[in-house]
């Protein structure tokens, strides 16, 4: 008997089962209370709530119609913050929305995640002064992104550089965090789970100098989302 | 394998309650906390439903736990993971030893782990020569100073701005000022050198779930995010009983544990770690570790006394209600665990009522800890109980159970109950002076050693019951 199966006989046995439980056990309560799953917003309401959860935690947010207008939004944003260095996900979306050619020809260099040639990516990405994502959902309840990890949609890209902005679509709003959870079990349950799943809530921040909230302690300090309709 | 506390409880509570601004700064704190938990909870409605389904949920769990956590191992190794169990501290020491010396390991970079701290994992990685820094904001602040936590979610709650100035300024070699946005952006700018650096990662988990071998961290800072993304190798520390069966679980706990907290409808940062990086990923570690610790958990099971206290999702909350938390801070309760939690754990993780025994009395047993906590453990019952468990195991002075054997022959019986009142009510006048008892008599001592007792009515509720229902029977004009 190894150490893993001592140990579950060592609970079975405090829970007076002869050996460890191999059937999965019946029972009456799964996730969240019935009540709560009826919760179901709007699209429209999906966008206010998002946006009002988000802007409640110094986060800023635009909803626009189209996603030439989400282009014009972002090169404002990098402008404003004087920024020079971008790293983005390598994502259809983002390829789609054609903002390298953009933001090249107002200054900006874009690099993106995997295509960094002999250099470090990590290092690439803690230089960069923006990270650039296509969230994969965004909860409306809690004005949360979801970010899925794979080969071109790195952790790193929403989480060194000091500022993160994510776009997507108000359809990849859900109203609550459970619709989420419920498809990462579908994702377990054939074998697709990313290695890492976040889900993003504001800037970094942290209380623990007496109380006193500051935000961007090791991650971002600012968090930006462009919602297109 | 037991530890013992430097000094015995009564020490560390009276050291505890002279130092003025300790209990000034976790005063300050535990009420901004709870009073965040009170709007936030509100805010959100049915708290009472939604502890119920935790608690259920956690019941069924460690109820089955056999099941889960095989099934949780089960996949994490299906994922290439690599599961080691410890089933002490010591054994959970070796283990991350090992792993840190197969990897030649120089630097080992920490984000929060509780069970980390119950193990006392730093300390044998220093004396092995690696580098080990705590990268939370409040770890980090008391790692420098070389003291322990004293509150689950605020680690640093008894040091105060100027303190943590001064001893930032000494590693910048510059005098910094102690405005919180400096001390911050000090912080962030030596450690992100040391996460990039960093040949181990290791975390804590909020929650594993067992049917996809994934562990779940609740986090503010990023640290977490950092230490799991960044370093080659990613080494979690677990408490055995963590599970939840699926991630449609996790809904309610994330309802639940970061308003109970902190007071936030959720944590910026919620991350779930499915094993080591997938092929083509280029960051999140190459090589994941989970270390299972044991170290005393299976004694709380099968004991249908205490076996609730393991659905516990170490929130913090009934440290911030409790009053007498509040008045002598975390360190006085000698061990990791502070608060009503700790006085309830640490004696039944250490099976060793002879020396933490005297925890349990740490308390007035108001119930608010009970009321707090959001998956219902009642925890001032178990205080009870734990204090019933140690008197039946004889841990109790000579002098105690005289008395109360005393007072059970007093108070037994109707007549010598009166005449015990007369007597006690003959002595007021030699004791109380304007109203209270300023010193007690013998072991009434240690109540009047902080405190004034008030003194008994003059007149006791059974002479003017007597007196009431006279005048009543007499005649009144009540219908």
């Amino acid at each position: 008997m190894n150490k893993e199966q001592a140990l579950l006989q060592r609970i079975a046995n405090r829970l007076g089962h002869s050996e460890p439980l191999k059937e999965k056990p019946q029972r009456d309560v799964i996730g969240a209370p019935d009540f709560w799953r009826e919760y179901q917003l709007s699209l429209d309401e999906k966008i206010d709530r998002f946006s009002e959860s988000w802007r409640a935690l110094t986060g800023i947010v635009e909803v626009v119609d189209s996603p030439t207008a989400a282009l014009t939004v972002l090169k404002n944003w990098l402008q404003s913050e004087q920024i020079s260095r971008v790293i983005r996900w390598n994502h259809p979306e983002l390829d789609n929305l054609g903002l390298d050619g953009e933001l090249q020809g107002q200054g900006v260099k874009v690099d993106i995640w995997g295509k960094g040639g002999n250099f470090s990516m990590k290092e690439i990405a803690n230089e960069a002064e923006a990270g650039i994502t296509w969230v994969d959902y965004a909860v409306a309840d809690t004005g949360t992104l979801a970010l899925f990890s794979s080969a071109g949609k790195a952790r790193s890209v929403s989480l060194l550089p000091p500022i993160h902005i994510s776009i997507f679509r108000a359809d990849q709003l859900v109203t609550r965090i459970g619709e989420i959870m419920v498809k990462l079990d579908e994702m377990n349950r054939k074998q697709g789970l990313p290695a890492g799943v976040n889900f993003i809530t504001g800037p970094s921040r942290s209380a623990d100098i007496e109380n006193d909230l500051s935000i961007g302690v090791h991650g971002p300090k600012k968090v930006y989302a462009i919602i297109i309709r | 394998m037991s530890t013992h506390p430097a000094v015995p409880l009564k020490e560390r509570i009276r050291h505890a309650i002279a130092d003025e601004a300790l209990i000034q700064a976790v005063k300050k704190t535990t009420d901004k906390l709870e009073g965040g938990k009170l709007s936030s909870s509100e805010a959100l409605g049915n708290w009472e439903q939604w502890r119920e389904q935790g608690n259920r949920i956690r019941s069924h769990v460690v109820a089955h736990l056999d099941y889960y956590l095989g099934q949780f191992i089960e996949n994490v190794k299906k994922r290439g993971g690599h599961v080691h169990v410890a089933d002490n501290a010591k054994q959970a020491v070796e283990i991350f030893l090992q792993i840190a010396k197969g990897k030649n390991a120089k630097s080992v970079l920490k984000s929060k782990s509780m069970v980390s701290e119950e193990v006392h994992v730093n300390k044998a990685l220093e004396d092995n020569g690696v580098k080990v820094i705590e990268s939370d904001l409040g770890e980090y602040i008391i790692q420098l100073f070389g003291e322990a936590p004293s509150h689950i979610i605020v680690p640093a709650i008894h040091k105060n701005r100027f303190q943590i100035a001064d001893k930032f300024s000494e590693i910048a070699g510059e005098q910094l000022t102690h405005d919180t946005p400096t001390l911050t952006a000090f912080a962030r700018q030596v450690l992100r050198k040391e996460f990039l650096e960093a040949d181990i990662g290791v975390s804590g988990s909020n929650f594993a779930i067992a049917e996809s071998g994934s562990i779940v961290m609740f986090t503010n800072e990023g640290n977490g995010r950092m230490v799991t993304t960044l370093p080659p190798v990613h080494v979690a520390f677990m408490g055995m009983e963590r599970l939840l069966p699926s991630f449609e679980d996790l809904e309610t706990f994330v309802n639940l544990l970061p308003r109970s907290a902190t007071g936030q409808k959720i944590t910026s940062y919620v991350s779930v770690i499915n094993g080591a990086r997938q092929e083509g990923d280029l960051d999140g570690a190459q090589e994941f570790h989970v270390i299972i610790v044991d170290n005393g958990r299976t004694n709380i099971l099968g004991d249908e006394e205490f076996q609730e206290v393991l659905n516990c999702i170490r929130c913090g909350a009934c440290l911030n209600v409790c009053p007498v938390y509040r008045h002598i801070g975390g360190h006085a309760y000698g061990d990791v665990y502070p608060g009503p939690i700790g006085a309830v754990i640490t004696p039944l993780l250490k099976n060793d009522f002879e020396t933490w025994g005297d925890l349990p009395y740490a308390s007035s047993l108001c119930g608010a800890c009970t009321e707090a906590c959001p998956v219902q453990i009642p925890l001032h019952d178990m205080l009870v109980k734990l204090r019933a468990k140690k008197v039946r195991l004889g841990l109790t002075p000579g002098w105690e159970r005289t008395a109360f054997r005393a007072w059970k022959g007093m108070f037994g019986k109707a007549n010598r109950y009166k005449l015990s009142i007369k007597a006690a009510q003959m002595m007021i006048p030699f004791l109380a002076k304007e109203g209270y008892i300023e010193k007690g008599p013998l072991n009434m001592m240690g109540w009047t050693h902080a405190r004034h007792f008030p003194s008994p009515a003059k007149q006791t509720f059974r002479d003017q019951w007597e007196r009431i229902s006279g005048e009543l029977k007499g005649g009144g004009n009540h219908e």
